[in-house]
């Protein structure tokens, strides 16, 4: 089969119903049917894959913010590309409700679907590769996985559908002009109009336009491209020297991308796809009665086929990230039992951050000193190109909220917006920081803000009853158990950046203050093994309780032992543990020869929900 | 808050032109209107831009009259009371000494109310430009910073520089510290550059060039600087600055120096000279006196310590760390400087003093004070304060004063207004607030920095930083900087 089979128009008309008056061709009706499988097929598979990512989705609202203000949009278009991070956040902030914001994407990625055939005048059998590049936006869409902690592009899953929705119409535009002179014009004004509102995608329009003109191959063609390819480089390079923008040196013909770090090959290849096939396609040059044999049918079908896999193989998919946004929506939400069950129920080794988010969610239903140990504990690494940030990006605020760190907690806020913008989730924890320090005018400023967007209203107008009536703090369920956690003495230093390694040796140290604050002193000094610790703080409350928690006697038994000492005689131990206990020495004693790896799996099935299988033989634990 | 201010702006403005008129028969209250920004009884200039506010009571329709006594004056309709440039312009030319008197009337139902007159008295003229940075009140990270000017006299606001230009994704720039000559009236400006083509950038007589203050002999490059007033001299200071956090105190954070030093550099000659570098002292803030004849400076005693030992001192005795104000004459033909005078000893009352500038006159000091430290934009508890320079009195200025922090501040070039920083709003975002001055060195009820949407300073979220009027404009394009920015930075020698 050769070129000329595809691009081999057809006869003069012999049925004048084929052709519009226009001149223009017209597809045989066969095509419809075709047109409207496609469609229908991605439809359907961008709802399927969608629908089993419903926290995931709903997290892209809470990393999002659309102001329905001036202001917001003046921000936005700061930078080239602006209108499509504006028009990328109106679009996320939809994912508020999952199925909502899934069904607008859909219809948006289909829609170009259909864009794209007809713009590039697709016939009906090639109508399957029109869908190659909304496969590859919805990948984008659900690939960055933790990446969308710390990507700096607003509304990014959007910004680049809506780019590319541009970029297609401008081409479909420009393509259908017919004087060469005409084309010349709408080429630079599509540089030159686009690109501060476009970035990126601008340009690749202005591509696109000159790819189709170079096989149109009339006189003046050539003429055009040339003007296309200096406009192209040198519209960029004039805005960033004198017009004032935001614009960096080193992003002149990427701005409007979204800001994927060199190297990170994993995030970008699905936009390189979009890029290769939108320029082959204008090269192709095609014609919508272009007579195609059935054998393309089958080829472009299993072309579509192949990037609808690439969707399944390549989405985010690591059960510790989806543990993550599950747990992070259960705590928001105060479902604390959920966020347990959701950690309880992980298939894999979990990651630092989903123990602490467990040991969090336990810490509030009050039962953390009885079953902390028994669930899955590890230190996983973070599936993400950006692991050695993953933890801070995702976990330092709210971690550092749920120990009581509130300064700490509104410090990260601040420091999450600067470098990453402006988010609903980072609002709503500095409003609730501010509130329990007192701050009432700065949670004022950060709800006030809230309380303009269309779904974060509700949350922001419950908020700021609270700084109207301060009282509300000490009665909200979740403040009221952050609140005595903050009161320590003031320490001037900081956090090195770290999360755990700060958190957890902080709480630890801490002697005396509130009730609250002393049961996680204790349970950090359990994770620590600092056994002594736990004592002196134990000591000092253990009549306070009417039963003590399991794994303080579990760890009572374990300091005695490791001491010899009797303390244990002071403290009620349930004689089921005691006995349990002596058949853990035993056993430990007779695996003492074993290499540890041996000696932890044979103690795993009996004792493996203890804390003393923890202070043995869970090691090598890696945070930050 | 309301959400956009388009549409009630673009109706406003709609409304105004179809000659809205003052409602007749509207029952008078005896509570004032609460509006947005409160410029209720404050002292303005007469060139300064519409001070465009909101209504915050809760009606059914708004008209605001802004005139004159007896005069008939601007109506304007709508809860954001968007005054027209041209028209405002024109009545402030008429009030200069007189009172601008604001009437709100709201209805609710199909009752007129009248709330009582809004003062505004009206004064001299000031400065037709500000200048100030724009960046979050952030701790360590940056991201986006800009340093701009504004037009006093309407809402122009222009970038005279960012960050972002020149910076590279993982080499990042920040700009600080842009300082003015003589209210840059001959374009004399320096502004520092730090990481990626730092530097520092100096615009002298039409020519920009880029040096490195930094020498084998000072602690750091430049940091605060405080032109002459005349001469091609600019007073810098150096510091080795650190941040800590608190864990549980509102003032959040604390910067502080490890060592500072006080040296002078020549602009033409690109020589320093060290004006002040005990090492058990820290010398910081310089600013020249308006006559130029002498320096003024803070500096704190502290004990001589290792780096180490310094880095525990600062984190576990920053109380201690107490300023006071000195001063050294100048002599300009020699060069050098006199012995050291004690203007205000702040830690002998357990304060701390910061930001000396006296008043162009002469007769006044202005500075800020709080418990302890140097860097007071984080510690609530600073305030203003006005030394009389004959008779040496202290006094805070209260009539400008809140209770919350109030810091940086400038006086304009005819004396009669400061510009100052304050987080009075919140806490937290620093608000530019401009106060009258008399020449008996009284001041009067502040106002903020006006907005062509009064709703602005509540949207935005960012802080001002080191506001400092301007007589003329900063004239250099954005290219120019750039190519001088970029270029590599001509080494100062120590003289």
């Amino acid at each position: 089969m050769s070129q000329s089979d595809i691009h081999a128009p057809v006869a003069a008309p012999a049925k004048p119903k084929t052709r519009r008056a226009t001149g223009q061709a017209t597809r045989p009706r066969s095509s419809a049917g075709i047109i409207a499988a496609v469609m229908a097929v991605f439809a359907v598979f961008s709802i399927g894959i969608l629908a089993g990512n419903l926290d995931y989705v709903r997290k892209l609202d809470d990393l999002n913010l659309f102001l329905p203000t001036s202001a917001y949009l003046s921000e936005c278009m700061q930078v080239p590309g602006g209108a499509l991070h504006w028009a990328g956040t109106f679009f996320t902030q939809f994912f508020f409700h999952p199925w909502t914001g899934i069904v607008i994407f859909t219809l948006l990625s289909t829609a170009l679907v259909w864009m794209v055939g007809r713009a590039f005048r697709l016939p009906g059998r090639l109508w399957p590769l029109a869908a190659v590049p909304s496969a590859m936006l919805l990948l984008w869409l659900i690939l960055p996985g933790y990446v969308i902690y710390s990507l700096k592009t607003p509304g990014f899953g959007y910004s680049s559908l809506i780019g590319v929705m541009a970029a297609v119409a401008l081409y479909w535009g420009y393509s259908r002009i017919r004087p060469i002179g005409w084309r010349a014009i709408v080429l630079v004004a599509i540089v030159a109009g686009g690109y501060p509102l476009m970035g990126f995608y601008a340009l690749l329009s202005a591509v696109l336009c000159m790819a189709w003109e170079a096989r149109q191959r009339q006189a003046n063609s050539p003429d055009v491209i040339d003007l296309g390819l200096i406009t192209v480089i040198a519209v960029p390079m004039l805005h960033y020297l004198y017009v004032p923008s935001l614009l960096m040196g080193t992003n002149l013909y990427t701005s409007g991308l979204p800001a994927i770090y060199a190297g990170e090959w994993s995030l970008i290849w699905p936009h390189i796809v979009i890029a290769v096939a939108l320029v082959g396609l204008a090269l192709s040059n095609l014609q919508p009665n272009s007579r195609v044999s059935a054998q393309w049918l089958g080829i472009s079908s299993a072309t579509m086929a192949i990037a609808l896999v690439l969707v399944v193989v390549f989405k985010m998919d690591d059960p510790n990230f989806r543990a993550t946004i599950a747990m992070d929506r259960a705590l928001q939400d105060g479902e604390w039992q959920k966020a347990a069950d959701i950690a309880r129920d992980m298939p894999a080794e979990p990651t630092r951050l989903n123990v602490l988010l467990c040991d969090i969610a336990l810490m509030r239903l009050g039962t953390a000193g009885d079953v902390m140990f028994t669930y899955p504990i590890g230190s996983a690494p973070y599936q993400s190109p950006r692991y050695h940030m993953t933890m801070r990006d995702a976990g330092t605020m709210m971690l550092n909220y749920h120990f009581g760190r509130i300064y700490n907690a509104y410090r990260w806020g601040v420091e999450y917006m600067v470098e990453y913008g402006k988010k609903s989730e980072y609002f709503k924890y500095m409003a609730k920081t501010a509130l329990i320090n007192g701050e009432y005018e700065l949670a004022r400023k950060y709800l006030s803000t809230l309380a303009q967007t269309r779904y974060h209203r509700q949350w922001a107008e419950k908020y700021l009853a609270y700084a109207d009536n301060p009282r509300m703090v000490e009665q909200d369920p979740e403040m009221r158990q952050i609140k005595p956690l903050s009161y320590f003495r003031d320490h001037l230093g900081g956090d090195g950046a770290k999360v755990e390694g700060y958190l957890v040796p902080m709480v630890a140290g801490l002697r005396g203050g509130s009730p609250e604050l002393l049961e996680a002193s204790m349970q950090c000094n359990l994770i620590l093994r600092n056994l002594d610790a736990f004592m002196k703080r134990f000591l000092s409350n253990y009549t306070n309780y009417d039963r003590v928690p399991t794994h303080y006697q579990e760890a009572v038994l374990l300091w005695s032992l490791l001491n010899q000492k009797a303390a244990f005689k002071h403290v009620n131990i349930d004689p089921a543990i005691k006995k349990r206990f002596d058949n853990f020495v035993r056993l430990n004693d007779s695996l003492k020869n074993l290499p540890p790896e041996e000696a932890a799996a044979r103690c795993k099935d009996t004792f493996g929900n203890t804390y003393w299988y923890y202070f043995f033989y869970v090691n090598g634990l890696k945070t930050l | 808050m309301k959400p956009s201010r388009l549409i009630p702006i673009a109706m406003g403005a709609m409304l105004s032109a179809c000659s809205t008129s003052v409602p007749d028969g509207a029952r008078t209250v005896a509570d004032q209107a609460k509006i947005y920004p409160d410029y209720s009884g404050v002292t303005v200039p007469r060139n300064i831009a519409p001070l465009n506010f909101s209504i915050l009571d809760d009606a059914d329709e708004y008209v605001s009259h802004i005139h004159l006594k007896g005069q008939k004056g601007i109506v304007v309709p709508g809860a954001t009371v968007d005054i027209p440039a041209d028209r405002w312009s024109q009545l402030l030319s008429q009030a200069e000494g007189d009172t601008v008197l604001i009437d709100v009337f709201a209805r609710t139902a199909d009752t007129w109310l009248r709330h009582p007159s809004l003062k505004i008295a009206v004064a001299e003229e000031i400065d037709p430009y500000i200048s100030y940075r724009q960046i979050e009140p952030s701790y360590i990270g940056f991201e986006v910073m800009r340093i701009c000017q504004r037009h006093l006299e309407s809402f122009d606001e222009r970038e005279i520089f960012n960050n972002c230009s020149m910076a590279e994704d993982n080499n990042g720039q920040c700009i600080n510290c842009h300082s003015y000559q003589a209210y840059n009236r001959q374009g004399n400006m320096q502004m520092h550059i730090r990481l990626n083509n730092g530097g520092t950038l100096i615009a002298h007589n039409g020519e920009l060039k880029k040096i490195n203050l930094k020498t084998d002999q000072t602690v750091s490059a430049g940091v605060y600087p405080s032109w002459h007033p005349t001469l091609p001299l600019i007073a810098y200071s150096n510091n080795t600055t650190t941040q800590n956090f608190h864990s549980a105190n509102r003032n959040k954070v604390e910067v502080q120096d490890g060592a500072s030093d006080i040296i002078l550099y020549n602009v033409e000659k690109d020589k320093i000279q060290i004006i002040a570098n005990d090492s058990t002292e820290l010398e910081t803030f310089p600013y020249w006196s308006a006559d130029g004849k002498s320096l003024y400076y803070v500096s704190a005693t502290v004990p001589c310590l290792s780096d180490s030992m310094m880095s525990v001192y600062k984190k576990s005795c920053y109380k201690d760390f107490k300023y006071d104000i000195y001063r050294k004459p100048f002599d300009a033909d020699k060069m050098a400087f006199g012995a050291t005078d004690t203007i205000f000893s702040a830690s002998a009352i357990g304060q701390s003093a910061t930001f000396p500038r006296e008043s162009p006159d002469g007769r006044f000091l202005l500075f800020t004070m709080g418990e302890y430290g140097t860097f007071h934009i984080w510690h609530h508890d600073a305030d203003l304060y006005l030394m009389d320079l004959a008779t040496r009195e202290v006094r805070p200025l209260d009539e400008v004063n809140s209770p919350d922090v109030e810091s940086y501040h400038s006086f304009s070039s005819n004396g009669r207004w400061i510009l100052f920083s304050s987080r009075r709003d919140d806490g937290s975002y620093t608000r530019l607030y401009i106060a009258y001055f008399d020449k008996d060195g009284r001041a009067r009820k502040p106002f903020l920095l006006p907005q062509r949407d009064p709703d602005q300073n509540l949207q935005l979220f960012k802080s001002y930083n080191i506001p400092e009027f301007m007589a003329e404009p900063v004239k250099y394009t954005k290219r120019e900087l750039m190519e001088a920015i970029a270029s590599p930075a001509r080494q100062v020698e120590l003289d």
